[in-house]
């Protein structure tokens, strides 16, 4: 036996010692094995261990000793089973917070675990902003970089582009700190690498300074916001309109600084659920919906809120849903997404609930949406007390055609093969996750669909 | 209670036992509140009982705390499953429920 042997028989029972003495590891042995499931409700797994490590030495323990697959969940909000396990589930809900600030720098040190909606409130207090926010802010931050999640803008890159720096804890147990400098192309693999680096513990993050916005809501024919939509969302901060099925009409909603202090944050989270009764009320008749929809919302339906931009920003979903979400390249999106709108026509299927079309600034992460091409992105949903198989396989040809890559987060059907045609630097990831990952202890059944597993990688 | 007093109460309680002891303890529910239920069940959000105030859970459509351990694992209406405390054991959960409704109706059984 090799002296570095040795060592790593000590390093690893020491892990395995602090694993087993870590808080929340220990449940009575009354309780049940409880299921851990997404938020969308179509996942669900039942690992052998949900471990909530308390400090890099804690995640370091867990990643060496913990049984496979480890996955790593934030707070389930991805749409696939990205995080499903029998083995380890790793929570990083104890590891949050703003470790610190560099003000001259405009940049915050953060503890992964943290929930976008702490977040916001917590960099206001120090003098910063999120430079962008998705609409949603239940998520944990490391589960929005690790899926590339993103706002909306020409203008702004995806959240993994704003990352300055992050510590990459491997499945090694080693802390990787890595930058544009240090282990650059670690930096470049693991600003968005779907989990299957490691754990990120902490993140540096480039911000903005804080401001008050505008958000602007209405109604317009959907002919005319296509026809609109590259002027749309060059001439806003934000823009990104939901076309909505069936109704020949789109959402549209802008957001922009303001020098106003009203704070005016109301809006209906259920308003989604009126069409579906509008259309369940009609009968599923599709001109009489249509109908109902303009005399409803056809004259210009508008309504404004206002306030500290990380609270305007977000939206409340009270609705569970599915959904599946490509980006193609910017100047293709009003084309697709009118493909997307005919076909779901022509099919007659009952979906009502509205499309998401975003505009996002290219990027230079690797396995980004949005690296080398800036996008646009087309969300389908569907009630999650709904199949959403009919319309997500009619729609998701049609992606195809234009190239399309699928959000990581969010429903698709492709493999590893289709995507490394998508990501030029698909095989530069592949060879930092097989150095970072040689057994695959991070690969569960849906990253060896969508990434291959690591020997073939 | 007043809402905002119960609110207080319960985080002097989760920092008491959640800040103080580092290392493994017994279940009690203050730290799976602070970290995963607190974020809506004291912000007021409509139709979502606040904790420390009785009323919101005697009004609610049961009483039976095993139906509510069991919303809370699979879900229910906007409340993600596990309560999105991912890592929590059903004893934690148990702890945390019993937390939130303490002073109600509701029988704890929380082990």
């Amino acid at each position: 036996m090799t002296m570095r042997t040795r060592r790593q028989l000590i390093r690893d029972g020491l892990a395995a010692m602090a694993l087993a003495s870590m808080p929340g590891c220990a449940a009575p042995d009354r309780d049940r094995r409880l299921p851990w499931r997404n938020w969308a409700g179509d996942h669900a797994c039942v690992p052998e261990a949900r471990l909530a490590p308390r400090n890099e030495a804690e995640l370091a323990a867990v990643l060496q000793a913990g049984a496979g697959p480890i996955r790593p969940v934030g707070s389930g909000h991805s749409f696939t089973p990205i995080a499903a396990t029998d083995g380890t589930l790793v929570s990083l809900d104890r590891l949050r917070g703003v470790i610190g600030v560099d003000a001259t720098k405009r940049s915050a040190e953060v503890w992964a675990g943290t929930r976008l909606h702490a977040l916001g409130s917590e960099l206001d207090r120090r003098g910063q902003l999120l430079t962008v926010q998705p609409d949603i802010d239940d998520q944990a931050l490391a589960g929005a970089l690790a899926t590339s999640t993103h706002g909306t803008g020409p203008g702004f890159g995806s959240m993994s582009s704003y990352v300055e720096a992050l510590t990459l804890v491997t499945p090694a147990g080693e802390r990787l700190r890595c930058d544009r400098d240090r282990e650059a192309d670690v930096f470049h693999a693991a600003r968005c690498s779907v989990g299957a680096l490691g754990v990120i513990s902490r993140v540096t993050l480039s911000n903005s300074a804080p401001m008050n916005v505008e958000e602007r809501t209405w109604t317009a024919p959907v002919d005319e916001v296509l026809a609109s939509a590259e002027t749309l969302a060059a001439e806003n901060m934000h823009m990104e309109f939901m076309p909505m099925p069936r109704s020949g009409l789109s959402i549209v909603v802008t957001t922009n600084p303001t020098d106003s202090d009203a704070v005016v944050l109301h809006e209906d989270p259920t308003s989604v659920e009126q069409l579906r009764a509008a259309w369940q009320a009609v009968g599923g008749d599709p001109a009489i919906y249509r109908q109902v929809v303009w005399e409803a919302l056809g004259e210009g339906a508008a309504d404004v809120r206002s306030g500290p931009a990380f609270l305007v920003r977000a939206h409340a979903r009270y609705t569970r849903f599915r959904e599946m979400e490509y980006t193609v390249p910017e100047a293709d999106g009003p084309d697709c997404v009118r493909e997307v709108l005919d076909a779901l026509e022509r099919a007659n299927l009952p979906l009502v609930f509205p499309l998401e079309v975003r505009y996002v600034q290219e990027d230079d992460v690797w396995l980004s949406m949005f690296e080398g091409r800036a996008g646009c992105t087309i969300s389908i949903h569907q009630f999650a007390d709904e199949d959403p198989r009919p319309a997500f396989e009619l729609i998701e040809p049609i992606f195809q055609r234009y190239a399309g890559r699928p959000h990581w987060g969010k429903l698709h059907t492709l493999s590893a093969d289709v995507l490394r045609e998508r990501y030029p630097r698909w095989d530069d990831f592949q060879r930092v996750r097989r150095a970072l990952d040689p057994k695959g202890r991070m690969s569960n059944a849906w990253l060896e669909r969508t990434l291959g597993s690591v020997a073939e990688g | 209670m007043h809402r905002s007093l119960a609110f207080a109460a319960i985080v002097f309680a989760a920092c008491l036992f959640g800040c103080a002891q580092p290392t493994a303890k017994p279940a009690d529910g203050t730290e799976a509140f602070a970290l995963a239920c607190a974020h809506c069940h004291v912000s007021g959000l409509a139709g979502v009982p606040a904790a420390g105030v009785p009323d919101d859970w005697n009004t609610r459509d049961t009483k039976n705390f095993e139906v509510l351990l069991e919303r809370v694992v699979a879900g229910h209406g906007n409340m993600p499953p596990l309560g999105s405390c991912a890592w929590c054991s059903e004893s934690e959960l148990r702890a945390a429920i019993a937390l939130m409704v303490a002073g109600s109706e509701i029988e704890v059984d929380a082990r």
